[in-house]
């Protein structure tokens, strides 16, 4: 017999119904199965439509004119789109996943998951948009240095460049 | 970690963490999901990564880039699509948790055969693109968007599979309320696909 764990701790145990009798295909004369820790297909089909309308917001806030009114008052694009789609991730991971009612154990594994690609992300962004800029010219910057100091800092710096010249390959 | 015992006096011995009654089938699954969020971390990254090259002036002038490219109507269609199958999943595995046979083998075909209608969408998209001259040879873009949705489609095929697999035990009425791990784990990798999705189709398409 298969058993569950309820958010509580305690533990569930599913009915031994050997009655396979159909009550149309979203069961609405199923119910009287005791269910207490399983939404009901009713739940999932508002879910399902809570879920559509967010889709349907995200494609139309990625066109015009909700481009340009995001634009217009400064708020980047990817903002309310990566709002949108966190939403649609937590619904979809809470209420079909089912991690609302399972074991905290479960969600740690995803979370763990998430933590390490969001790294990952950030990592891999950040040390392959340093290495995409040009490399940084230390001659060109002394010479620039001298030329802000003056005549006189300009020949002291000069030297220097040309023995940072000869050294520093 | 989860030991399951049968013994009174093992039982008796240990306190209970709570965790000794955690499905390690269940447990299984959600460890390789975490580490499929690192796969498709790591994909996303790529394409993060290989994105500023994808936007030059001469990709621009040439409509080659991304925007121009990506048809986010139909994408929109395929999100859809995806969406549907995740409802038609939950419902198969509801029925079975109700013991009813029937339901659930009709919502698990639903599942699989909208996993199929994506599936032929993403082979028209590929076609489009590639139709464009963009493979993954020749591009930055082709091979970074390529490499991830082709990814993400192979784990849409072995969903078909594995859904396809349990339809006929489904339907001698081998998933039940005493007996639902089965469809309940192929459920959380599918919901998992579809979760996938949406991060794609939002982070390549609509950004």
């Amino acid at each position: 017999m298969a058993t569950q764990i309820a958010p509580g701790g305690s533990m569930t145990q599913r009915g031994s119904h050997s009655d396979i009798g159909d009550g149309g295909p979203l069961g609405g004369h199923g119910d009287n199965v005791e269910h207490a820790s399983h939404p009901t297909a009713r739940f999932y089909v508002l879910i399902f439509f809570i879920l559509l309308a967010i889709t349907i917001a995200e494609v139309f806030v990625a066109q015009e004119p909700f481009l340009g009114i995001f634009e217009g008052i400064g708020v980047p694009i990817a903002v309310p789109l990566l709002i949108l789609a966190a939403a649609k991730f937590l619904m979809i991971a809470a209420f079909y996943m089912h991690l609302k009612q399972d074991s905290r154990a479960f969600s740690a594994f995803l979370i763990a998951g998430l933590i390490l690609a969001i790294g990952m992300l950030f990592t891999f962004g950040g040390l392959f948009a340093a290495h995409s800029r040009e490399p940084f010219d230390q001659i060109a910057w002394r010479e620039q240095l001298a030329q802000n100091a003056g005549t006189g800092g300009a020949s002291g710096a000069g030297g220097a460049a040309a023995t940072t010249g000869r050294g520093g390959h | 970690m989860a030991v399951v015992t049968h013994s009174p006096d093992a039982m008796s011995e240990r306190a209970p963490t709570g965790l000794e009654s955690l499905d390690v089938r269940k447990l299984g699954m959600w460890a390789f999901l975490g580490s499929e969020c690192v796969f498709f971390g790591s994909l996303l990254s790529m394409y993060f990564v290989n994105r500023p090259l994808m936007f030059s002036p001469a990709l621009e002038a040439a409509h080659l880039t991304p925007k121009t490219i990506l048809n986010i109507p139909f994408t929109g269609a395929l999100a859809f699509i995806l969406l549907c199958s995740s409802l038609t999943m939950v419902l198969a595995l509801n029925a079975m948790q109700q013991s009813r046979r029937r339901a659930g083998s009709f919502w698990l075909l639903a599942t699989a055969f909208l996993g199929m209608l994506f599936l032929g969408g993403q082979a028209i998209e590929f076609m489009e693109i590639a139709h464009e001259g963009i493979t993954l040879q020749n591009s930055v873009f082709g091979q970074s968007f390529l490499l991830l949705t082709g990814f993400h489609g192979t784990h849409v095929f072995v969903g078909i599979i594995w859904l396809i697999s349990c339809i006929p035990r489904a339907l001698r009425g081998g998933f039940h309320a005493g007996n639902y791990i089965g469809p309940e784990i192929c459920g959380l990798y599918w919901h998992f696909v579809d979760v996938v999705w949406v991060v794609i189709f939002t982070i390549i398409y609509l950004i």
